[in-house]
């Protein structure tokens, strides 16, 4: 009867066996990122993106995802980067948003997309502390290291909802 | 001593859940029920009656004959403790007092309110429990307290014209509660939030007792609600709660009055608010969905309705009208509505509508045009004309009169205005007028709200109206037409008007406005719909809580709507609710401003043209303005507003649209128009926060999503001061 208060976990202290399993991994520039992969709902490329003045900036705008209106999230600006440019890497990343109980498709744009990786627990470094100035770590649910290279994986939830 | 009861009380919720819960092959949760039940044992003490000690005895029997017992039997055995576990929490929480009768008298009409209020209310209720587990999953949140206390205003408002005491009582205690929250008094913790569940528990049991005593045409009788008003007042904290209305002395019931108080002799104990915190406890656990919490609450009713059985032919709490024997005879038979989910309803508009969409691109492909083939020609405007029809059917399938809900109205003006001691009279107009059948429910509650504003703080008592010349019979005209693209429904009242100092004065308590601040009426008037805003002195049952002008102005927002307000002191005051025709279709014309496409309601359209230079004006070289047939308008770039590149600079090249919101015109400066279209709006909001320029979005012919924008919000770019023009028009005439 009192697993109600149980349940609730706090990412930053829960073990990192936690975020263990398959992710989606994508680029930003040069740097590497990982969303998991039941919260991908699909890819698409490059599409007309309708632009939606007096929005945030890094609301790209809207798509028309069959017969459905989606806001696109530029990931870059959301992180404080430049504004993506788009070339025919550039994918849109349709996600799966939980607000709630409610799921919510939002979809966000990346430079490009590398592939599925499967990481294991203990390849799975908590989220470091940057400091004061640094936004990054609520964002992040660990870091994913795969021989040298290094995933930050994303808690695209609390991205979205931020 | 309250403490320890109040454990008690919780001990056993947990165990009439553990109990609902347990599968009787799982050994560890037994002895978890058996722990609990001889922990219940030791803190019994003097102060508990005879049969509360009787039944704990025999709850303690029951669990050791559980565990001892084969596993065939435990099924049967764990029921039985169930049902002795209710019992136990039904005796604690209703005292034998005799049965107290009221008979109520009650026309077509009553019934016709009464029924639409438990619809209503059920599923208030049902929506009070969803938003209670996602805070007991989530936290706590300002909107989800908000949501939560208007769930309890409107029924307590609603009940209170139709003398539900029991209802009122109810839902003034919890009220009070969540007032305390919501004012940050008091914290939403588990105790509370336990009782809130408690209160949304035994709401749906008066809910469904108003029903079964309206089905069967017998009286509603009186529960007693004591123990849980007190339960909810101690949680209240020190605070001391505020007077609860007559309700809670009205005549207390035994627990048996929970049953159809039936001319049955010897009622039998059906057990009262038994299922209290089992029933939201075990939704918890299963998963949020309302399916899987309605399964809990039905197998939940299990053990309640087996213990009439076993107490003998007593009448069951649900007896479905065709077998019952009587009462039925001379029971009224309720208007049976098909209640069509509204998600259904609309997805079918919008699907009618994305069909004329593709119809028309198909109709029109250059591809078919060139086919020159006349058969082909011919089925296709046998199409487009099946698809015009259909959409036509699919409107007008949504688009009902108010008349039905004017009606409701007055009626409940009449008894409102009795029992406020006031003479007040409705008068209606234009009860014909048509409008989106989902828009004439969803307009239902912010008109309670308003007319029950109107009667209990605009319209002044009987001795300060004779010292007006104003008629002893107050006037509350009630009126809808159709003005434009828009439905209006007007509340004109002849009251005292509102108090602007008065508003002015609380807005500056409350911090909404700071001293010095000079505002304009329409500004002032409009803080009366922040949340908790209420300048009446005291609260009464009626009103007076501040809540009901925010759930008025959300309501009327969420469909697309407006409410405006005037007010002359001691005249009355105006309240004027514009809304759109209709929430799904509109048509829209596209306008282009650089590579931009976005859409215009042509309702709002007045005229286009191409300006001249001599029309053209501007006021301290930045804002401009243009001449129309000696009309003075603000004039909007919506390549500046918008800040799109690659628009036409020039106004004399661009095109100028001149759009009205808000009985006030704007001219918009565009690129070109490029054509018009009908479009299924689709709802911007989610995920995207700050759209305000956009009433929406809809798929473009060439599957691009435009914009539909907001023309009040965009015409108010053109300035505060729309009066300039007019002061400006006597000299540009001087000098003509």
């Amino acid at each position: 009867m009192n697993e109600r208060t149980d349940s609730v976990s706090n990412p930053q202290t829960a073990d990192s066996q936690t975020y263990a399993g398959k992710y989606m991994a994508f680029k930003l520039g040069n740097e590497e990122y990982g969303l998991g992969i039941l919260k991908v709902r699909e890819l698409i490329g490059l599409m007309d993106i309708t632009r939606v003045p007096g929005t945030n900036e890094f609301i790209r705008g809207v798509i028309n995802l069959r017969g459905k209106v989606i806001p696109v999230v530029d990931l870059r600006l959301k992180f404080g980067m430049t504004k993506t440019v788009d070339t025919d890497q550039t994918v849109i990343i349709v996600v799966q948003h939980s607000v709630g109980a409610a799921d919510l498709a939002m979809a966000i744009l990346v430079d490009e997309v590398l592939e599925v990786l499967d990481i294991s627990g203990e390849r799975i470094d908590p989220a470091p502390n940057f400091g004061s100035q640094a936004f990054s770590t609520e964002f992040i649910l660990g870091i994913g290291k795969i021989d040298k290279r290094v995933i930050f994986l994303l808690d695209i939830d609390r991205i979205l909802t931020a | 001593m309250a403490e320890d009861e109040s454990t008690f009380d919780a001990l056993l919720s947990d165990i009439a859940l553990a109990v609902f819960l347990a599968r009787a092959t799982d050994e560890s949760i037994l002895a978890e029920i058996a722990a609990q039940v001889r922990e219940l044992e030791q803190r019994l003490d003097a102060s508990h009656d005879g049969a509360t000690r009787g039944l704990v005895t025999e709850c303690c029997a029951l669990v050791a004959d559980i565990t001892q017992a084969p596993a065939a039997a435990r099924p049967a055995k764990l029921n039985a403790l169930g049902v002795t576990v209710k019992k136990l929490q039904a005796a604690r929480q209703a005292p034998p007092e005799p049965v107290a009768s009221a008979v109520v008298v009650r026309d077509a009409e009553t019934i016709e309110l009464i029924n639409d209020f438990l619809t209503e209310s059920t599923e208030a209720i049902a929506k009070a429990d969803e938003i209670l587990m996602s805070i007991e999953q989530d936290g706590l949140n300002a909107e989800d307290v908000n949501a939560l206390f208007r769930v309890f205003h409107t029924i307590k408002g609603v009940a209170g014209f139709l003398d539900f005491h029991n209802i009122i009582a109810l839902a003034h205690t919890t009220e009070t509660l969540l007032d305390r929250v919501r004012e940050g008094r008091i914290d939403l913790d588990g105790a509370r939030l336990e009782r809130v569940f408690d209160a949304t528990t035994m709401m749906q049991q008066l809910l469904a007792r108003v029903r079964s005593a309206l089905e069967t045409g017998t009286e509603i009788g009186n529960v007693d609600l004591s123990a849980l008003v007190a339960a909810i007042e101690l949680a209240l904290g020190s605070e001391g709660p505020r007077p609860a209305p007559t309700a809670v002395a009205a005549p207390p019931a035994p627990s048996a009055a929970l049953g159809v108080p039936s001319p049955t002799p010897a009622p039998a104990p059906v057990p009262a608010p038994a299922p209290g915190a089992a029933a939201p406890r075990a939704a918890v656990v299963a998963p949020p969905t309302p399916v899987a919490s309605k399964e809990a609450e039905a197998d939940d009713d299990e053990p309640v309705r087996a213990a009439p059985r076993d107490a003998g032919d007593a009448p069951a709490l649900r007896r479905s009208p065709a077998d019952g024997a009587g009462p039925v005879a001379v029971a009224p038979r309720l208007r049976e509505t098909l209640k069509v989910d509204v998600d259904r309803v609309e997805k079918f508009v919008e699907m009618v509508g994305e069909l004329i969409i593709v119809q028309s691109m198909v109709v029109h492909a250059p591809e078919i045009a060139s086919l020159q083939s006349l058969r082909l020609q011919g089925s296709l405007s046998q199409l487009s004309k099946i698809s015009r029809d259909l959409q036509d059917v699919a409107m007008r399938m949504r688009m009902v009169p108010v008349r039905g809900l004017f009606k409701k109205l007055a009626r409940m003006v009449r008894e409102l205005s009795r029992k406020v001691g006031k003479d007040v009279v409705l008068q209606t107009s234009g009860e014909g007028a048509e409008m989106d059948r989902s828009m004439v429910e969803r307009l239902e509650e912010p008109l309670v709200h308003m007319i029950r504003n109107s009667i209990d703080h605009g319209i002044e008592d009987a001795e300060a109206r004779a010292k007006t010349t104003k008629s002893p019979s107050a006037t509350i005209r009630l009126s809808a037409y159709h003005a434009g693209g828009s439905v209006v429904v007007e509340i004109l009242d002849d009251g005292k008007g509102l108090n602007r100092d008065a508003i002015i004065k609380k807005a500056k308590q409350n911090g909404l406005i700071r001293d010095g601040d000079v505002l304009p009426d329409a500004d002032v008037y409009n803080m009366i719909f922040a949340p908790g805003f209420s300048t009446a002195a005291k609260i009464t049952e009626i009103s007076g809580r501040g809540v009901g002008m925010d759930v008025v102005k959300r309501n009327i927002e969420a469909m697309r709507g407006r409410v405006q307000i005037a007010s002359t002191s001691s005249q009355g005051t105006l309240f004027k609710i514009v809304l759109p025709l209709t929430m799904a279709i509109i048509d829209g014309m596209l306008v282009a401003c650089g590579s931009e496409v976005y859409i215009l309601p042509s309702l709002l359209i007045v005229e286009s043209f191409q300006p001249t230079q001599a029309m053209l004006f501007t006021m301290s070289e930045r804002d401009e303005l243009v001449n129309v047939r000696g009309e003075l308008l603000p004039l909007v770039r919506l390549s500046r507003v918008f800040a799109i590149e690659g628009a036409q600079e020039d106004p004399t090249q661009a095109l100028v649209v001149v759009v009205e919101s808000l009985g006030r015109k704007v001219a918009l400066v565009v690129d070109d128009v490029i054509d018009e279209q009908q479009v299924v709006i689709k709802s911007l909001d989610a995920g995207i926060s700050g759209a305000d320029y956009f009433t929406g979005a809809a798929i473009l012919s060439d599957g691009r999503v435009g914009l539909i924008l907001n023309v009040d919000r965009i015409g108010s770019m053109a300035g505060p001061d729309t009066q300039a023009p007019a002061r400006i028009r006597p000299i540009l005439e001087a000098a003509s």
